[in-house]
């Protein structure tokens, strides 16, 4: 488990960016064909849903994490739980590489290759991965910095109309409308899963400067539900009902799409912020699902390495287009995806917490005898 | 160890990109789109595009043409120009887009069908209709420009909101049209024929070629709009629409306003206006606040008085106030009648009363254009 240490605050931080990458990108637009002005409420349901799967991970990272768990309950219980999740983990990863190839293409390379282009995408996500932790949270720190850049950029330049007004009225179509969206994007809901795979240790750095109480995790997690809901609060206002026909989100609400100049518009801050994050995920992604493969002593580089095979064959040959990995991922794999998805982490909790609880009774009884 | 890992993944990346074909196209070779004319006749669309061609010498000027090929589909013409100009269309940088007349009798929302797919085109893109076709308006010879694309974008995008020119994007188009009523307007830009201004210098670009290449030069004027319904062309708006339209749907920060009294005309100048509807869908009503910042700038005496001039002559007698006032209700009231007697709903106030009374105004909603009613309020503060 050496390179799976990260600091609290890195791990916040990656909490705080995994949710807005995936879901901020082609999904307003899914979401919009059945929830229309109301995709801010499936948004926020997303959100807790997401929030409850965290908190199930970080007790369990805080019981001693997955190692923990094969440590007491041995390799078949380990492999039982951490195969399926690493199964879910790498169907994600084609998908959300299409998705990436998609979105690179549209913006970036309008006259290159489609499988060029996810292919090196998937390159520079493992070799981040082989990084480790480590990597994955100093990126996640220095990436950091383009959201105030992105602001300050918007605020100078930005002239982006918005029209509260389109938000109302609220759920005048009922709840059946919300929940076809939620239920049609499930395949998107609950991406905390490869955090199973990390260690959080205390921040050297901040321990020195007496920060290290400073509640991070509570504090960046609720910010990014926040976050998410009010992204797609401005894209309601923004869109209004023609939300359906945009195709990625957050490129095209980026307030720099809007500095045009005679001979074109200014949204590399844009583009450049979520490419990087889409990077991130996907590396943390290919990290969680190596870490599965090298705990059965195969090593770690080339687990990763063989995932990420897997990904670029299924991400650029099966699904090479977003409506192929679209129509995969909005079919039953949904729904055994997000079912993976929920009982792994939650089977892992209670099966920690049984060990740990007898292990209580064990101490006590031992006390109580002396 | 861990530096060998880096090495290959930059190696195996540079190799794949080679193998795997990375098309480089040099901006020699790219015919760089400045502004797009799309019309449509008998089932053809006729795509124009103003073309900044780089100059082959070192003299680092562009040349400008406006190619036209006509097709089934818009990326069909575009690959004619392509074809025809031995150039790669590039429209990454087209920031304009004109509707010709033809296309905006049923073919307005289709001909942006391109647009919406290809996400290189930008949604922020102007969007504006043309009188006649819009290839002939990109071969007009300006008398300030030698770009027709570029004189537009700059006259409504660089220099800010006029009362009687708003520009509006894309995307502004695609969301007035997903409304319930799918009301929708465009400015209309036409061409109209001027003296030829006397240049002391000479301008480095390049000829404008097709039918503006006689003698003549024209302005554009955009005091005139279209308005649309969902995909169809309903009428011509004024000078007096389009300024009523742009006073309630967007801020202002330019134009001038002529009232008289009988004894003395007065000119003002918009510093900055701000607008914000409420609803009472009870009653069929819409309230609109408008807030003008405003500046005297002139007063012109009916007879030969010579008027007498103080530095703080600011703020009018309350008889002008009230003319003004009067003035800015009457163009946003006249601009909502006339659409209301075409059975548009321009403001989307089907929107507002929706979404202030909720469910229930699906059903009360029966004839409520004809049952609604508009008020303006005006506050004016002079600088």
């Amino acid at each position: 488990m050496e390179n799976s240490y990260i600091t609290k605050r890195q791990y916040a931080l990656l909490v705080f960016f995994i949710p807005f990458v995936f879901k901020f990108s082609v999904l307003p637009s899914v979401l919009s064909l059945d929830a229309g002005r109301d995709i801010w409420i499936t948004m926020l349901l997303i959100m807790l849903t997401e929030l409850t799967q965290l908190a199930v991970v970080v007790k369990i990272d805080s019981m001693g994490g997955l190692e923990a768990l094969r440590d007491k309950y041995g390799n078949i219980v380990y492999y039982a739980l951490t195969v399926p999740i690493m199964l879910t983990i790498v169907i994600k990863a084609s998908v959300y590489t299409s998705e990436t190839t998609s979105y690179a293409n549209s913006y970036l390379f309008y006259n290159i290759t489609t499988r060029g282009v996810g292919i090196v995408v998937i390159i520079v996500a493992s070799y981040i991965a082989i990084k480790g932790a480590k990597g994955l949270g100093r990126l996640v720190e220095q990436i950091t910095w383009l959201i105030p850049v992105a602001i300050v950029i918007g605020l100078l330049f930005g002239k982006l109309k918005l029209k509260p007004d389109n938000v109302l009225p609220i759920g005048a179509k009922g709840i059946v409308p919300i929940a076809n969206s939620f239920d049609n994007v499930l395949f998107w809901v609950l991406d905390f899963s490869p955090m199973l795979f990390l260690k959080t240790i205390e921040d050297v750095s901040l321990v020195k400067r007496k920060r290290s109480r400073f509640p991070w995790l509570p504090v960046l997690s609720v910010a990014s539900a926040i976050f998410m809901v009010v992204l797609y609060l401005l894209y309601v206002m923004n869109y209004g009902q023609a939300g359906h026909v945009v195709n990625t989100a957050f490129s095209s609400l980026g307030a720099f799409n809007v500095v045009n100049t005679e001979i074109g518009s200014i949204d590399w801050p844009a583009i450049t912020l979520w490419l990087s994050v889409a990077i991130i995920s996907l590396s943390l992604k290919l990290f969680g699902a190596g870490k599965v493969i090298a705990s059965a002593k195969v090593k770690f580089p080339l687990a990763v390495i063989l995932v990420a095979i897997v990904v670029v064959v299924l991400g650029q040959f099966v699904f090479y287009n977003l409506e192929r990995a679209f129509s995969f991922a909005t079919s039953f794999v949904k729904y055994l995806a997000i079912g993976i998805e929920l009982l792994v982490p939650f089977t892992a909790y209670i099966l920690l917490d049984i060990k740990e609880r007898s292990s209580k009774k064990r101490e006590e009884k031992i006390e109580a005898t002396i | 160890m861990k530096r060998q890992y880096k090495w290959i993944a930059f190696l195996i990346c540079f190799i794949l990109m080679f193998a795997l074909g990375v098309e480089i196209t040099p901006l020699s070779e790219r015919a760089i789109v400045a502004g797009l004319g799309i019309d449509y006749d008998n089932g053809v669309f006729t795509i124009s595009a103003q073309i900044l061609l780089p100059s082959s010498d070192d003299s680092k000027t562009s040349n400008i043409v406006v190619s036209s090929a006509k097709g089934e589909t818009i990326g069909e013409a575009l690959a004619k120009i392509s074809s025809e100009s031995s150039m790669l269309v590039a429209t990454s940088h087209c920031n304009l887009v004109l509707l010709g007349e033809g296309t905006l009798n049923g073919k307005a929302y289709s001909s942006l069908d391109y647009m919406i797919r290809n996400a290189y085109l930008s949604e922020n893109a102007l969007i504006l209709t043309t009188e006649g076709t819009a290839k002939d308006i990109l071969n007009a010879k300006t008398a300030y420009s030698d770009m027709t694309s570029f004189y537009i974008q700059r006259e409504l995008m660089v220099y800010g909101n006029y009362k009687e020119a708003v520009h509006r994007n894309i995307k502004e188009y695609l969301s007035s049209y997903y409304t319930e009523n799918s009301a929708n307007w465009l400015t209309k830009v036409r061409k109209v024929e001027t003296e030829k201004p006397q240049t002391g210098g000479s301008t480095s670009a390049g000829s404008s070629s097709g039918s503006g290449s006689d003698d003549k030069v024209y302005v554009l004027d955009f005091a005139r709009c279209a308005i649309i319904k969902g995909d169809n062309f309903v009428f011509d708006g004024n000078e007096d629409v389009i300024s009523g339209i742009n006073l309630l749907t967007s801020t202002l920060d330019k134009g001038d306003v002529v009232i008289s009294d009988g004894e003395y005309t007065y000119c003002f100048y918009i510093v900055k206006s701000k607008s914000k509807l409420s609803y009472k869908p009870e009653n069929f009503t819409a309230k609109a606040s408008l807030k003008v910042d405003i500046l005297l700038k002139e007063i012109v005496s009916s007879s030969n008085e010579t008027l007498p001039f103080s530095v703080i002559d600011v703020e009018p007698d309350s008889k002008v106030d009230g003319l003004l006032k009067e003035y800015f209700n009457n163009v946003i009231t006249r601009a909502f009648e006339e659409c209301k007697s075409h059975e548009v709903d321009i403001f989307d106030l089907y929107g507002g009363f929706y979404g202030k009374m909720g469910r229930k105004w699906i059903d009360y909603s029966k004839n409520y254009l004809e049952k609604s009613v508009l008020l303006v309020d005006t506050e004016i503060t002079y600088y």
